[in-house]
């Protein structure tokens, strides 16, 4: 009676982060609220390998963590995902929200309810972005999107998302010119942005 | 900039713009935009910070994410290593401390590295309980349970070393919203498997909750964190202990509520004391939150939920219509909020699961097709078997069982520093009798239950009390004497008699009573009627009537045997008594057996085969006893109905027990329980003919046992990380493990091989007692070899170097074999009771104990090719130890008392013997070697603190 081989139960985790951003990207917001604690708890866990790598001296794929963390919620082996390029925009979409909302939570935990700046720990890791403060960034990159929707995916894609020019250029059904054009000048616009938010 | 056409012109010029050398830039934007100043305005705006664009969104998104998710308040241990650990990353923090991602680069796994936080071990007690905690967790070895693999310790970071279990946790999982019922039934019976795994070792989980449950890919369930909440939160309070209360019945005497506030018991909640239908209540409380995706027991705050969980009904209303009845009534009876009104025990759940859905599988497909076909027939059958299977389950799990400890209330009799051992109660249950050595040598000494004050009965006047292999304190009838047993040592002769007496309860003179008889341990029961026996081969029982002197034998065992803790039952019907061998001075394989004060064949009553003593009786039907676990912890309280005779392990927690006793009705019991045991390694010079002081010797390890010498270092084992591990010492002050322990204990001495290339030692796990074999420089594996034998002492090296002398079962006897290295079959080398094989410094002999005699043992001799050897008679007392000096004609052995050894240099052609040492009573010796120039002894010492626990079994 007392069998205590394991018991094999069909858990649908994996199967349930799949749908969940299959119907976050078909438009239902409430996906997003039950997708989040999962796809940060998971970020988390990475950021923190990748940090303790990172001291080791390994290299970091700029696409792997982001890659790593939804192959491994959404059980990459059976996803039927053929749209690698959708994928991939959700995922960076899905990682900005993380990362900013963490910051966001970061800084008002810290600084009180004013909390509008966070201001990234420069001594952890070698970083050649000076102060780079995530929520403003965010701010600005909404901004850019009232005026130039294709420019601020173009950063989210390759900066939140780790995506390659030409990943970039597949999700966006452009040109990699086109990548590498909007890539600049968002860059100059953010910045002028920001400064301005600064200042 | 509203109008794209113009923002696209200003993009335009800034993209030409940023194609040209800088230092033409602000030319041609003068030229491009001629007099359009806010055109040019606009595009200079951007191209402000072109400098900047360069170094501007470079940052990895792992790095971005290593920054801001990481916390960053502790200083981190990624990259450092601990151990055979490298850790690799941090997996979170808690109120226990870091939890880090490690990869065991010895076995090739990654583990999960729980850091302890300085404050909880800073104290050595406090150190040693949590290792002792680790220890007893590490022995639960189950599928659903996340292992804790040890202890490890590095530069100063002690870490708890853990199974890591990949997988969402019960909680993430829930997020998703409820469990379809089968789902929640298949993960609920994992959980039930682990609880009920645990709590048969004693071990209470304290916090169970869907954050502490596992799922793993594959839908294998485990439950993390096993008695850590209760380990920690011990450490960080132990300095507030309550006197009055044993740590293993009252963990909230800490002053701390335990546990997290939607899962805890209400008992829990309210600082009561806890058992382990605290986790039936948690267990309760995940099976509804599984079901609805909503906690059993919520509110806005804490204090909201405990108001919750003390004082309203779950809302059965949210379990979806479907919850079959079994499985309602199974989340009633786990959250009924008085714990004497709960379910009793987690097996039982099982039993609600498994009915509720064996009866509906049938429902639902077989049992409609054959009614249908077979009308009533089948369907009777059917329910005939049914009813059989369950009433055969309820037996199985004992569903009418009752833990006679439940509801019991503690008490610390003795807080005292010192060893109390023994602990007998009067049978009006008002008087405890105890062996302390609180006023140096050991005496019997008394308290009064309801005042407190002790008395020493016995004052130094009867020596040899101690004998942990036989009860030694006990009361007369009516509770007017104590009763104690002793062993006189012989004048001449070696070895010692043993003597009965009888003093006063509340003090007088001593008596010596059943003189002449012999009698090495006694029972009276209310009757007037005494069983006995003397110390002479197979124990042989004896039962006096009334008045009578001499009695009549009514059992012995065989030769090597020996029959001790004899009790009668209250209604005289049954006297229950220890059956099992003794080994260096305790019981091992050893049961509780009973038969008729009439005589006939015995009837066995347990089937531990580990050390069992004490059997206790609280009634005609209720066994008590102490028994060790197969990995060779504890010893445990157990209890059994003993129409049943199904045995339950009844104690909790870690504190091992060395004695137990109740009154005549049961209602109380009084046990003895170590509470710390110190080990210590000596050296003392041997080669003048004055005595010399003994001098400790520094070791990097919590104390040390069983030395061996080797050439430049000494080999010992330790308890460290939580397991007794083999450690070798170089002269010059380093330490290397040369097994960890991790994969079974050391439990003997070790041998080392002449010419020192390898070390033999002998290990137990799960039962088993095996041979291992070591390169002394610590490299390479450690290998098995004679894997047949079930081997039993320590391993004597030939001095050829060809192969190992070692006892091993056969037969059901320990018996010599010598175990070839060159691959060969061990084949035995005396086939009759035989341990402890030394060899003669030429290898033409072995000397080695005989099947010990009450508690005298002899030396016997066999050749190396296992003929008889002469030798010249040599009687020793059972725990006394022996070495070959340099030539085959003269031996050091360790003997004396149990608490307090010599040395002595025995002469083996003339019988001569000069005591070399005289090394003081406080501390006991337990085993010893020689350093190949014969010029110095090294040996452990042993000091155990221990104290008096009394329950008081209301319900009873």
């Amino acid at each position: 009676m007392s069998d205590t081989r394991p018991t094999i139960v069909t858990i649908s985790s994996p199967g349930a982060v799949t749908e969940l951003l299959r119907a976050w990207s078909d438009g239902d917001a409430g996906a997003l609220e039950r997708l989040m604690p999962l796809v940060e708890a998971e970020l988390r866990r990475l950021a923190r390998l990748y940090m303790g790598r990172e001291r080791h001296g390994h290299t970091l794929q700029a696409t792997a963590l982001v890659n790593e963390a939804f192959l491994r919620l959404t059980g990459a082996q059976h996803i039927r995902w053929h749209d690698r390029a959708h994928f991939l925009g959700i995922s960076a979409r899905l990682m900005r929200r993380v990362l900013v909302d963490h910051a966001r939570a970061r800084g008002s935990q810290k600084r009180g309810a004013d909390a509008q700046r966070v201001t990234l720990h420069e001594g952890l890791v070698a970083t050649p972005d000076p102060a780079l403060d995530v929520v403003a960034l965010d701010r600005a990159l909404e901004a850019l999107a009232q005026v130039d929707e294709r420019k601020s995916r173009v950063i989210e894609l390759r900066f939140f998302g780790g995506l390659s020019v030409d990943e970039t250029a597949d999700v966006l059904h452009v040109s990699p010119d086109t990548v590498k054009r909007d890539w600049r000048l968002a860059k100059l616009w953010l910045l002028r942005e920001l400064e301005g938010e600064a200042g | 900039m509203t109008d794209p056409a113009r923002r696209q012109r200003v993009e335009d010029l800034c993209d030409a713009a940023l194609d040209r050398d800088e230092r033409e830039r602000a030319a041609f934007i003068a030229a491009a935009c001629g007099d359009d100043h806010v055109l040019r305005g606009d595009v200079e705006a951007l191209l402000a910070n072109a400098h900047k664009a360069d170094r501007f969104l470079v940052t990895r998104v792992g790095d971005l994410a290593a920054q801001i998710m990481a916390d960053d308040q502790e200083p981190s241990l990624v990259g450092r290593r601990l151990g055979p650990h490298e850790i690799l990353s941090r997996l979170g923090s808690g109120g226990m401390g870091e939890v880090y991602r490690a990869r065991d680069t010895r076995l090739g796994r990654d583990v999960a590295i729980k850091v302890v936080a300085d404050p909880f071990v800073a104290a050595p007690e406090r150190l040693a309980r949590f290792e002792l905690e680790a220890r007893v967790l590490a022995t639960l070895n189950h599928p659903h349970i996340g292992a804790i693999y040890g202890l490890e310790e590095a530069d100063g970071v002690r870490a708890l070393v853990l199974e890591l279990v990949e997988g969402l946790t019960l909680a993430e999982r829930l997020t998703f919203g409820p469990l379809p019922l089968d789902e929640a039934v298949a993960v609920a019976r994992q959980i039930v498997d682990a609880l009920e795994a645990a709590h048969d070792k004693g071990v209470i989980h304290r916090d169970l909750k869907p954050a502490n449950i596992k799922i793993t890919s594959d839908g294998t369930v485990k439950v993390l964190d096993f008695g850590l909440a209760k380990m920690f939160a011990r450490e960080i309070a132990a300095g507030e202990e309550s006197p009055t209360l044993p740590p293993s019945f009252d963990p909230s005497r800490d002053g701390l509520i335990l546990g997290t506030a939607a899962y805890m018991s209400p008992e829990q909640a309210r600082g009561k004391p806890i058992d382990k239908r605290t986790d039936i209540w948690a267990f309760g409380c995940v099976l509804y939150e599984m079901v609805t995706a909503r906690p059993a027991f919520g509110g806005e705050s804490s204090s909201d939920t405990i108001a919750a969980v003390l004082e309203h009904a779950p809302d059965w209303s949210a379990l979806p219509v479907e919850t079959p009845l079994g499985i309602r009534r199974l989340l009633q009876r786990c959250l009924e909020k008085d714990p004497r009104r709960r379910l009793r025990d987690i097996g039982d759940a099982r039993l609600d699961i498994d009915d509720t859905f064996s009866a509906n599988a049938t429902a639902d497909t077989t049992a409609p097709r054959r009614v249908r076909r077979t009308a009533g027939a089948a369907a009777g059958v059917f329910v005939l078997v049914l009813a059989s299977l369950v009433t055969w389950q309820l037996q199985r799990s004992e569903y009418f069982w009752r833990n006679p400890l439940d509801d019991a209330t503690v008490t610390r009799l003795t807080d005292f520093d010192g060893a109390d051992h023994h602990a007998a109660i009067s049978p009006g249950g008002d008087v405890v009798a105890f062996l302390s050595d609180r006023a140096g040598a050991w005496d019997v000494w008394v308290t009064q239950v309801a005042t407190g004050d002790v008395l020493n009965l016995t004052k130094g006047s009867v020596e040899e009390l101690r004998n942990p292999a036989t009860r030694t304190v006990g009361f007369s009838p009516d509770g007017s004497r104590v009763v104690l047993w002793s062993r006189a040592r012989k004048s001449a002769g070696g070895g010692v008699v043993d003597s009965g007496w009888t003093v006063p309860t509340l003090g007088g003179q001593l008596q010596p009573t059943w003189k002449g008889l012999g009698i090495s341990e006694l029972a009276w029961a209310s009757n007037g009627r005494v069983v006995y026996h003397p110390s002479t081969d197979g124990d042989p029982m004896f039962v006096t009537e009334p008045d009578e002197k001499e009695g009549k034998q009514i059992y012995a065992a065989r030769a090597g045997l020996h029959n001790h803790f004899p009790i009668w039952s209250p209604d005289g019907a049954f006297i229950y008594f220890v059956q099992g061998k003794v080994l260096d001075s305790t019981f091992y394989e050893s049961d509780v057996w009973r038969i008729p004060p009439a005589g006939g064949q015995p009837e066995r009553m347990t089937f531990h085969n580990t050390r069992v003593t004490f059997p206790t009786l609280l009634d005609d039907r209720t066994l008590l006893y102490l028994a060790t676990d197969t990995d060779g912890f504890g010893p445990w309280i157990y209890a059994m109905d003993v129409k049943r005779r199904i045995p339950h392990r009844i104690s909790t927690g870690v504190e091992p027990y060395t004695s137990l006793a109740a009154s005549a009705d049961g209602r109380r019991l009084v046990a003895t329980t170590l509470s710390r045991s110190t080990t210590s390694l000596w050296r003392v010079p041997v080669e003048g003919r004055e005595v010399a002081a003994a001098t400790p010797i520094r070791l990097p390890t919590t104390g040390g046992l069983s030395p061996r010498r080797g050439d430049g270092y000494i080999v010992y084992r330790a308890l460290q990380a939580g397991t007794d591990g083999l450690w070798k010492l170089l002269d010059t002050g380093e330490a290397t493990a040369l097994w960890n322990g991790l994969e079974g204990r050391v439990v003997s001495g070790a041998a080392i091989e002449p010419g020192g290339g390898h070390v033999a030692f002998v290990i137990q796990k799960q039962g088993r007692t095996q041979l291992y074999l070591v390169n002394a420089d610590g490299t390479g594996g450690a290998r098995r070899v004679a894997d047949e034998l079930d081997v039993r002492g320590a391993p004597a090296w030939s001095p050829d170097g060809q192969s190992l002398a070692i006892a091993a079962n056969r037969a059901g006897e320990p018996n010599l074999f010598k175990v070839p290295l060159n691959g060969g079959t061990p084949v035995p080398l005396v086939k009759e009771y035989s341990t402890n094989p030394i060899w003669a410094p030429s290898g033409r002999f072995l000397v080695y104990f005989g099947a010990d005699v009450g508690t005298n043992v002899s030396v016997k001799a066999v050749s190396k090719d296992g003929a008889a050897w002469p030798l010249p008679r040599l009687t020793l007392t059972r725990g006394d130890r022996l070495a070959f000096l340099q030539t085959d004609d003269a031996l050091i052995v360790l003997k004396g008392n149990v608490s307090q050894k010599d040395f002595y240099r025995v002469d083996l052609t003339t019988g001569h013997e000069r005591q070399l040492t005289r090394l003081g009573r406080e501390l006991a010796i337990g085993d010893f070697d020689l350093s190949p120039d014969a010029r110095e002894i090294i040996f452990d010492r042993i000091r155990e603190e221990s104290e008096i626990v009394l329950f008081n079994l209301i319900d009873r």
